[in-house]
């Protein structure tokens, strides 16, 4: 080495003290960084309440809400000071009848002693529990369109409907009372001499969606990331590096969906998916492999390596030799995978167009592979390799897109492409290496309505 | 007390574990690593800057890197080898704008170095002090150039990319560098000589 190089060469190893200072500041910055991630994740989980709660209300308000009508036996009217004789007042009403202050129109009642006999109808009460000024209240009423009487009563078409207003009335009652009223006319039919109350208030139905039902099949092609961590030799001796080149897959999946909205529908499915990928290990130490199971193929193994494997490519690390040895072979692999999906759809004539996406929870039912040679030279029975150290679990991220077929007014066609990269690593958490699944292609199936 | 137990705990750690603390942005694992390496680096970072308060400057900045990006470190060499690989790189992209533009010089500016007998004995005798004043003393860019090369140990290829210079630039800067070296070697030797007649 040059003599003058050397003399230099000193200074790589010696040191300085910096000032205290510095720490201070680097502390400070990753403080700030630390925060700054704190506030990151806190907004990011904000954002997303607000989506599905934004969601939520906007799929609830799209439900059909049917007003239900509830017939039920009033107390006895007391209303001796009443010089109004169309005026029911409050104490008429049940206390469970009662709704939240601002809502008008709670409750119609009618009263059937007094019956119009010239137009054969009879004056209804609309109760209000306004807690507005009582006049007002009224006159906030008489200007509201009744639609839901009409509805009500639309079976009743002899008589034409009149609305009556009336003046508010000052009586000792009604200033004492929270509701407030009106009276109108309308053609009701009853049998009994009594009052009926009629609750209009709004009542949740249970929710009608639109389900279907959709078996699909699905092929693709598997990929896998490339290693991350291959060199990782202080971790794990054994297996210096596996590589699963890409290989095909099968699957068939059963799909329920349910429309939220006339766009927006979620997807949950189980699927039964079948994978077959070309393989190639790397292994350090011959004699230790631990992926062979049985006495035979260890023994077929062991002389394979010290007849067949050439030794010119051996290596040193930490001063130790190592010989390579690559083995190829095959690994299949099936899975059950639970997707949800949400599908976002707008149609044109008879076609509807769909892009979604969503997550697959993964099941490792099976994984086993079987070594065809060694350094390309071919053993003859197919040794088996069992434990190939893949996580049992795992989680897709999958997007799809295409477009379905309306064929019968309860039967469809779907085809489109599905791709899906998996968020999880494909081997177990004590083993070094870090591969992630990646895929893509094509899915069809048919679709059933099922209400 | 905790923070004490905790701290001695950390200087036992190995560089793999304490890495591994580190990913995780344990503020005390931060800490030790800094303790561990700080003197070194500034070290480093002294060579490429103009003053101490600029090396710490570079410190400071290739701290805050080793410990955004130490995810990234794949556990293959030693951990002071890859925080003293980030320390290099981020005094390079410091210094580099400030000297692209003196880097211009061709190849035909480099020969080789011919030296005298006993002069390693001779050049043993300086300080570290002298010698990194000398160092300190050279032209931007033959200093940052001499620093890879010779005391980093980098080679021309990297060196080039590093600097985003040909190679033949690199070669002929570190000639340069090391021809303004030996001289002035050479006058403290005859001013040193001469003294002592």
């Amino acid at each position: 080495m040059d003599p003058l190089n050397n003399i230099f060469k000193k200074l790589s190893h010696e040191t300085m003290r910096p000032s205290d200072g510095v720490w201070k500041e680097i502390y400070a910055n990753q403080q700030k960084k630390r925060k700054k991630t704190i506030w990151y994740f806190g907004t990011s989980i904000v954002a997303l309440l607000l989506i599905i709660g934004g969601l939520y209300t906007y799929i609830n308000k799209e439900q059909p809400q049917a007003i239900s009508t509830k017939i039920s036996e009033p107390k006895e009217i007391k209303n001796e000071t009443n010089t109004n004789t169309n005026l029911v007042v409050s104490n008429s009403i049940q206390s469970n009848e009662i709704t939240p202050a601002g809502n008008i129109f709670s409750s119609i009642n009618y009263i059937p002693n007094k019956q119009n006999s010239n137009t054969n109808t009879y004056p209804i009460e609309v109760l209000n529990t306004s807690t507005l000024e009582k006049n007002n209240s009224i006159k906030n009423i008489k200007n509201t369109k009744l639609e839901n009487v009409n509805n009500i009563h639309e079976n009743n078409s002899e008589t034409k409907e009149t609305i009556k207003e009336v003046e508010p009335v000052k009586t000792e009652q009604a200033t004492s009372t929270p509701y407030d009223s009106v009276i109108i006319e309308k053609p009701i039919h009853n049998n009994s001499n009594k009052p009926l109350i009629i609750d209009t208030r709004k009542k949740k139905e249970t929710s009608k969606r639109k389900t279907y039902i959709q078996p699909s099949l699905f092929l693709a092609r598997t990929f896998r990331t490339l290693n991350t961590n291959n060199d990782s030799f202080d971790y794990y001796k054994k297996l210096r590096n596996a590589s699963e080149i890409s290989g095909n897959q099968l699957a068939f999946s059963l799909s329920y969906i349910v429309e939220y909205s006339k766009n927006l529908n979620i997807q949950y499915g189980i699927m039964y998916q079948t994978q077959k990928q070309s393989s190639s290990y790397t292994w350090q130490q011959v004699k230790t492999i631990v992926v062979i199971d049985s006495i035979r193929n260890r023994d077929v193994f062991d002389s394979a390596t010290s007849t067949w494997i050439t030794k010119t490519d051996s290596f040193t690390h930490n001063d130790k030799k190592y010989l390579p040895v690559i083995a190829n072979g095959d690994v299949s692999f099936s899975y059950i995978k639970l997707p949800i999906i949400v599908n976002y759809e707008f149609s044109k004539k008879k076609i509807t167009y769909y892009i979604g996406s969503g997550f697959s929870l993964n099941i490792l039912t099976t994984s086993v592979g079987a070594i065809r040679n060694f350094d390309l030279q071919n053993e003859g029975d197919p040794i088996p390799v069992k434990d190939l150290r893949k996580s049992i679990l795992g989680l897709d991220f999958i997007t799809r897109f295409g477009a379905r077929f309306q064929l019968k007014e309860r039967f469809a066609f779907q085809i489109g492409l599905a791709t899906g990269y998996s968020l999880s690593n494909a081997f177990t958490k004590n083993y070094p290496l870090v591969q992630h699944n990646y895929w893509y292609g094509i899915e069809s199936g048919f679709r059933w309505t099922l209400k | 007390m905790i923070f004490k137990r905790q701290s001695k705990a950390l200087k036992s750690l190995s560089e793999l574990e304490l890495a591994d603390r580190c990913k995780n942005r344990d503020p005390l694992a931060q800490r030790e690593i800094y303790d561990r390496y700080a003197s070194t680096m500034m070290m480093v970072c002294y060579r490429y800057a103009r003053s101490k308060d600029e090396a710490e400057d570079f410190l400071q900045d290739g701290f805050i890197r080793v410990f955004d990006y130490l995810h990234q470190y794949k556990c293959n060499g030693s951990l002071e080898g890859w925080v003293r690989r980030v320390m290099v790189t981020t005094c390079i992209n410091h210094t580099r704008t400030r000297h692209r533009e003196l880097m211009s010089e061709g190849i035909s500016d480099y020969h080789e170095q011919v030296y005298g007998d006993g002069f390693e004995d001779y050049t043993n005798k300086f300080e570290i002090k002298e010698l990194l004043q000398m160092v300190s003393d050279l032209p931007e860019q033959y200093k940052t150039v001499f620093n890879l090369f010779v005391i980093d140990g980098y080679n021309h290829n990297e060196i080039a990319e590093m600097l985003q210079i040909n190679v033949g630039t690199s070669k002929s800067n570190l000639s340069r560098a090391r021809a303004i070296l030996m001289k002035r070697i050479t006058l403290k030797e005859n001013y040193i000589h001469g003294s002592t007649k």
